[in-house]
């Protein structure tokens, strides 16, 4: 490791928060009280869910659905941070080409992000997971082999995303690939023994803390060296891309979504939304349950492509020149209904295999009522906070944002439910109107971004 | 002394060959089999129309771009090895990347990782001073102007000590008296016994600077010669003249002005 790299990259992220703190002081407050809260929340959560669950987790069944659900989430954070991740041209041409051995430059780069990140996520995580586990019959050591075991999920996470990657771009080499998808596979085995923990194993508590280790250092190298190799998106036939989407839709709308397809952080988010929604269909498929599963899979899928609403505000801005010729409104209907079709890309593989596979109408509206409250809850949280893709600070406070009105729509949602039934309305209905409140938020925050704009 | 010094530099590898450049963006070729030399105290610039490929081939002997064929060798080690970075300094067009950093911060970490010394930083402070970026020293890089960060760029890089200087787009967002800075400097490096390869689209700075012209046009090397004789063989006043003539371009003014008079 090149210390002085490192240094100075932890320097710039820490510089770069600060900067967007001081910028909008009132959005910082915001996401600090939302991290402090979430935290508390996610005690209390799990506190009440290691009660619930303690007597449940002897079942290697429940233990093995709970720690799927974990360790799918986990990987699809992986891929997405490795993704992500900036190159060492982020470094700037005279850095980058200095004499530091590129995987070193690299680790440089994107350990700062991680740290941050790490920083930020793994209070409420760790205070969700772990009253769980360590409730559970497995005790503390279940708990470190979990925790141990998502770690290990987060690196083959994305190790197996640059392996789709070079797949997609059809650059495979083989013997990475191959180590990739062994790392995958290990860390799936690893997780089967975590289970096998948290029902109570103490030797597969031992045996998955240890392979943990192992796939995670193997898996981290891996994507060093993957990451490295990443090979570049040739130029595509955009203006025929185009032309296509405008034979349906509307010029506003084809260039909104030509403008959200083609940003390649957006593209990634939603290429590994439906690769780990459709993953996560599989696993519960094997598992035997399709209809959670389809509600699992369709929101890691969602959250995952909910970059693209969350990005829309900040887009808006970068061609506001382009924008201000058109109304408010209509360009904040054309955003809309582009960041939705831009979800929807991700979710239909999900939704279509869940229908193959077997999923229930009830969880399939479950799932879609799922996916509009974070399309909405993304929509206007880029409105309000833009997200411009201009480094760890930007994206912090975009996602705390995001969060915090997600938290906001979900009580809203939970008090209009409760008050419409005492007046008598069917769930559906109550169901339907919120929704429908959601969608015109969003676009009236949009519609704001685009008038300051 | 000196003498054995200049024996010394004879016998050093050239600071760059590099033979048979290949490089391929999908359907585009930017490189079509380039051939580039740089000998020691040699000043040598890459002219040639918007995407020719200058900013590419820099960018291959860095190490920083793959190539399909061909190979670079700098100072005797193969272009993207750790031995050939460190015989390398690379002042970029744009100077983007840890904009956080004051500019002092910025020298001083690109002056670390080449182990440049007090040699280096004595060099770097004079060329600071030279340029008035001292008075900027502390304000954050991207907080300044475009040809202010490009000058922040130029004084890492040739503050060092290395065998081989590549500048891409030499002139660009730079102002008459940065320009004649970055003309003594790299004048220095040269007489320092250090090879410069440079990529500008300024013919005239070209003209003054280099010793020897690369014309690039559509990945191909379509001249390379002392200005002089590049516009001897055309018959040209000046290079603009000579680098129209050898790009094809020869009746452009004519030709545009005739279109737009049609319309």
């Amino acid at each position: 490791m090149s210390w002085p790299l490192s240094e100075a990259c932890l320097r710039v992220e820490a510089r770069r928060l600060a900067a967007r703190a001081c910028a909008a002081p009132l959005v910082a407050a915001v996401a600090a009280c939302a991290w402090l809260g979430s935290s508390a929340l996610a005690l209390r959560a799990g506190s009440t869910a290691a009660h619930a669950l303690s007597p449940l987790l002897l079942d290697l069944h429940v233990a093995r659905v709970v720690v799927l659900s974990l360790a799918l989430s986990a990987s699809a954070a992986g891929a997405a941070l490795g993704l992500t991740a900036p190159g060492i041209t982020a470094l700037g041409g005279t850095l980058a080409a200095a004499p530091v051995p590129p995987r070193v430059a690299l680790a440089a780069v994107a350990s700062a992000r991680l740290t941050a990140v790490t920083l930020l996520a793994a209070p409420p995580l760790v205070a969700a997971v772990a009253p769980v586990a360590v409730a559970g019959p497995g005790g503390v050591l279940a708990g470190s082999a979990l925790v141990a075991a998502l770690c290990a999920c987060a690196v083959a996470g994305a190790s197996l995303a640059e392996l789709a990657l070079r797949l997609v771009r059809q650059r495979i080499i083989r013997r990475a690939d191959a180590i990739s998808a062994a790392i995958a596979l290990s860390a799936a085995a690893t997780c089967e023994c975590a289970a096998s923990g948290v029902a109570g194993s103490a030797p597969a508590s031992v045996t998955a803390l240890l392979a943990s280790v192992a796939v995670g250092v193997l898996g981290a190298r891996t994507w060093l060296d993957a990451a490295l190799e990443r090979p570049v998106a040739m130029p595509g036939r955009g203006r025929g891309a185009r032309q296509r989407w405008r034979r349906i839709l509307p010029v506003l709308e084809s260039a909104a979504l030509a403008v959200l397809l083609r940003a390649p952080d957006i593209r990634l988010a939603l290429a590994t939304g439906a690769g780990f929604g459709l993953v996560g269909m599989g696993a519960a498929s094997v598992a035997g349950d399709a209809g959670s599963g389809l509600l699992l899979a369709a929101g890691v899928a969602a959250l995952a492509a909910g970059l693209a609403p969350l990005s829309a505000g900040g887009r808006v801005e970068l061609a506001r020149w382009a924008w201000s010729a058109a109304s408010p409104g209509r360009a904040a209907a054309g955003w809309a209904v582009a960041s939705g079709l831009a979800m929807t890309a991700a979710l239909a593989p999900v939704v279509l295999v869940a229908g193959v596979l077997g999923a229930t109408m009830p969880a399939m509206l479950q799932s879609a009522h799922a996916a509009v409250v974070v399309g909405a809850a993304a929509l206007v949280a880029g409105a309000f906070v833009p997200r411009r893709a201009a480094g760890l600070g930007d994206d912090a406070a975009a996602l705390a944002a995001f969060v915090t009105v997600v938290a906001l729509f979900l009580a809203g949602g939970e008090a209009a439910r409760s008050r419409l039934a005492a007046f008598g309305v069917a769930e559906a209905i109550g169901m339907c109107l919120w929704l429908l409140l959601a969608c015109t938020v969003a676009v009236g925050a949009l519609r704001r971004r685009v008038r300051l704009a | 002394m000196q003498r054995g010094g200049r024996a010394a530099r004879r016998r050093a590898p050239a600071p760059l060959v590099a033979r048979a450049l290949r490089k391929r963006f999908g359907s585009t070729i930017a490189l079509d089999g380039v051939d580039l030399t740089v000998s020691g105290g040699e000043i040598v610039g890459l002219v040639g129309p918007n995407g020719s490929g200058k900013t590419t081939a820099i960018l291959a002997v860095t190490g920083l771009l793959g190539l399909d064929a061909g190979h670079a060798v700098v100072a005797g080690h193969p272009a993207g090895t750790l031995a050939a970075r460190r015989a390398v300094a690379y002042v970029p067009d744009e100077p983007g990347g840890l904009d956080e950093l004051t500019v002092g911060e910025l020298v001083e970490l690109v002056l670390t990782l080449h182990a440049a010394g007090e040699r280096g930083r004595r060099r770097a402070r004079a060329l600071a001073e030279s340029l008035g970026l001292h008075r900027r020293w502390q304000d954050r890089v991207g907080a300044l102007s475009r040809g202010l960060r490009r000058q922040a760029a130029l004084v890492a890089g040739l503050a060092l000590d290395v065998p081989l200087v590549l500048v891409d787009e030499a002139t660009a967002a730079l102002d008459p008296e940065a320009v004649v800075v970055l003309d003594e400097a790299m004048q220095a490096r040269a007489r320092a016994g250090a090879g410069v390869l440079l990529a500008t689209q300024d013919l005239h700075f070209a003209e003054r600077t280099c010793h020897t012209v690369v014309v690039l046009a559509a990945g191909v090397v379509v001249a390379a010669a002392e200005p002089r004789a590049l516009r001897s063989w055309h018959g040209a006043p000046t290079l603009e003249e000579a680098f129209l003539a050898e790009t094809g371009s020869g009746l452009l003014r004519e030709r545009v002005r005739h279109e737009l008079a049609a319309l």
